[in-house]
């Protein structure tokens, strides 16, 4: 019998293939449950931690309510990816190429269908059923395309009358007594006279959207109807709503060609734009740029188009959707279900980041009626949540991007001076009608 | 066998020796060193070109694929206004330009190229907008000249004069964009403008001003005649750059294009196609075509350079 003489190499590949084993083994993780039935070792596989990417523009009251997730979905992790800038070419692109995003990202209302359309998104109807009834219908009416629904309402956006305090006590207006749209006018003309011009009411850019076209949604109208179907910016109250702004901006009570982001910020700051239409969430970005100026803001009814009507609008408004690219929809979804459609997430939502519930049963909640210290002890959630009781359902339709660019258009040519508002419209909606072929 | 000759057994390398010969480390290792560049330029360059003319001739809509569709979306940039009126603003803000620039980074060049005190400091302040961002540029430019809300207003309104803003006066957009091009630019094209009037021989001068030139004569006679292939280039270049310029009108007046479509210009307008319509195959036929209007262009100014040198 000869002995067997090992190697330099053979013993180095054996101790080497033991060393990995033992490691492997001690990688391993515990069993998590051991379950003793009838002598039997049964042993539960071990759950492994699933993570999920979050990418929005808007990330931190997310991360405000994870602690809370966490503790009732230890087997979810979350990360948090910041988008920089560009955010939605980069989302757009991603969805239409099908490349891997994250598990969720942020839409605009007006974006949910067009970038459903490029089948990117996940159909969640199924998650989405048991909520249909609990949310507020115009949040639902943005989320489907097609009879499906692809997004998780993430916040209301009502709109309601904000003013300085500090602006009107100066000069001796009441904004709650502000009415109509020609008493905000007659308003902003005394603010001008008696400030020689320091402040007025807001700033107005020639070729926005807003307020115009929010102003035609709170009576009723918009760029196409319900179905999505016709165009309907030619309507009398389109062109009513045009006439009143191109008096407002010859009026010498707005800040002319101001954009609508930065200047506009400068202009809160300082409260030379002292009384303006806007949207809850525009609170959250003034506390961030002038933190200084809390408790001198109020908020009051937006105004009518006639005396005694409460139609209210929005401005804004986001979901959540899922990338049909993710790996863990269920994972995802849970978590949106957690952020927006349970009354602890969408309380920490509204405490971190302004926030509005996008569920019907927030009225009854008792943190509806807190006294709001930013504006100066306003039970502001209260009022804003009447208002986004009112606000009817609109449709962005599909075209909502290109019909947009083509009404701001005409929204220039009016306050030019170029073409009467019922021409501006005219036009417009024989463009939308043409370029997208509808009604 | 002849004498003096030695017949040695010759080594007959096969077929497999070649090839083992062929593929040595020695001999793939160049094309190794080098192969990064042409896989990522073949992934980033290549691919996504012929991507783009495969879909410009469908109704691409992502992942969901989309319709073979023919020309359509090439016949379809003859009746869309909105792209008549990008083609339209970008050429004429080209020609501007182009002629413009040209002119000024020359003249820059020449006097920056005379001995002079400063001179370095000069050269250094007329390249400094090269380096600045042009996203501090449009939000400093917004801020000043964009509105109502300016530090302007009231020192204009000291003077009686009403300030109203500069970006809602359709007029007023084309020179803003274009005074905003040509001052980040010129620093630019005029160190490469200086670099070419460095390289002309200074005898050629001297030799002019012995048979009594002026500075005038010597610039029209010798510089330029001289600076012709370098002035071709900036107008390529320029030209080039004009129908890329995207950056600065969609910070001041986003895709849209501003009041009347002023400023609407061809790239912001692909831009908007693609990647806020959704329209992927009409804004590849777009880019194909302004591809090939650039193209052109640069042929006609290398054949006008030529023919005026050959003159």
């Amino acid at each position: 019998m000869t002995e067997k003489q090992f190697s330099r190499r053979e013993f180095l590949r054996v101790t080497g293939a033991g060393a990995s084993a033992a490691l492997l083994a001690a990688c391993q993780p515990p069993p998590v449950k051991v379950e003793k039935v009838d002598e039997v070792v049964v042993t539960a596989p071990p759950m492994e931690p699933v993570t999920i990417g979050v990418m929005t523009w808007f990330n931190h009251p997310f991360k405000d309510l994870l602690p809370q997730f966490k503790d009732s979905n230890p087997d979810i992790d979350v990360e948090f990816i910041d988008s920089g800038d560009g955010y939605s070419a980069k989302v757009a692109t991603a969805l239409a190429s099908g490349s891997e995003l994250a598990d969720i990202a942020g839409a605009q209302d007006n974006q949910i269908k067009l970038w459903a359309d490029t089948g990117g998104m996940a159909d969640i109807s199924e998650y989405m059923a048991p909520y249909e009834d609990k949310i507020v219908p115009y949040k639902l009416a943005n989320s489907t395309y097609q009879g499906k629904t692809y997004g998780i309402p993430w916040d209301g956006s009502p709109c309601l009358l904000y003013y300085r305090r500090d602006v009107c006590e100066q000069y001796n207006i009441d904004p709650e007594a502000i009415e109509t749209y020609d008493d905000w006018l007659a308003v902003g003309q005394q603010l001008v006279g008696q400030s020689d011009n320091k402040h007025r009411l807001t700033g107005l850019e020639k070729t926005n959207y807003f307020p115009s076209l929010n102003w035609i949604r709170q009576q009723g109208g918009g760029l196409y109807d319900l179905e999505g179907m016709k165009v309907i910016i030619d309507a009398p109250e389109a062109v009513e709503t045009l006439e009143f702004l191109k008096t407002l901006w010859d009026s010498d009570t707005i800040f002319q060609n101001m954009d609508m982001w930065g200047t506009q910020q400068a202009s809160y700051k300082d409260g030379s734009s002292a009384i303006f239409p806007q949207a809850i969430w525009m609170a959250n970005s003034i506390k961030g740029n002038a933190p200084e100026t809390a408790g001198k803001w109020g908020v009051a009814p937006l105004p009518a188009w006639v005396r005694g009507d409460s139609g209210t609008y929005t401005y804004g408004g986001s979901q959540l959707m899922i990338p049909i690219t993710s790996k863990h929809k269920e994972e995802a979804f849970k978590f949106c279900e957690y952020s927006c459609l349970t009354q602890a997430g969408s309380e920490v939502l509204w405490t971190s980041g302004d926030l509005f519930p996008v569920l019907k049963d927030a009225e009854n909640w008792e943190i509806i009626n807190e006294q709001s210290d930013w504006y100066g002890g306003q039970a502001a959630l209260r009022m804003f949540a009447e208002a986004n009781g009112k606000v009817t359902s609109y449709n962005f339709g599909i075209g909502w991007a290109e019909g947009r660019d083509i009404y701001t258009q005409a929204v220039g040519e009016v306050l030019n001076g170029d073409k009467t508002p019922e021409q501006a419209l005219a036009d417009a909606a024989k463009e939308i009608r043409d370029r997208q072929d509808l009604g | 066998m002849g004498t003096g000759t030695l017949d040695l057994p010759v080594k007959s390398e096969t077929a497999h020796a070649r090839m083992r010969r062929w593929y040595s480390w020695e001999n793939v290792a160049p094309y190794v060193f080098i192969s990064p560049f042409f896989i990522l330029f073949g992934i980033f360059g290549v691919f996504p070109i012929l991507f783009a003319l495969w879909i410009s001739f469908r109704n691409w809509k992502g992942i969901r694929g989309g319709e073979f569709i023919g020309f359509e979306n090439f016949t379809r940039l003859l009746t869309d206004s909105f792209f008549h009126t990008a083609l339209k603003n970008t050429m004429i803000l080209g020609l501007l330009y182009t002629t413009l620039m040209i002119l000024l980074s020359l003249g820059f060049a020449a006097l920056l190229n005379r001995p002079m005190r400063g001179r370095a400091l000069y050269r250094t302040a007329y390249f400094l907008p090269v380096v600045t961002s042009m996203v501090v540029v449009a939000i400093l430019f917004k801020f000043f000249m964009g509105s109502t809300y300016s530090p302007l207003t009231p020192v204009l309104g000291m003077f009686g004069i009403e300030f109203r803003g500069l970006l809602g006066m359709a007029w007023a957009i084309k020179p803003i964009l274009l005074v905003m091009m040509l001052w980040r630019w010129v620093g630019f094209n005029m160190m490469i403008m200086l670099a070419g009037l460095q390289s002309i021989p200074a005898e050629l001068y001297d030799a002019a001003r012995i048979d009594g030139a002026g500075d005038v004569q010597a610039f029209r006679y010798i510089t330029v005649p001289l600076m012709r292939r370098v002035i071709a280039f900036v107008a390529i270049v320029s030209t080039i750059g004009m129908f890329e310029m995207f950056e600065m009108p969609y910070l001041l007046l986003r895709s849209g294009g501003g009041v009347d479509r002023a400023g609407l210009l061809t790239a912001p307008f692909i831009f908007q196609q693609a990647f806020e319509l959704f329209k992927f195959g009409y804004a590849s036929a777009i880019a194909y075509v302004i591809a090939l209007i650039i193209i052109g262009l640069s042929l006609l100014q290398m054949f006008a350079s030529e023919r005026t040198a050959s003159e």
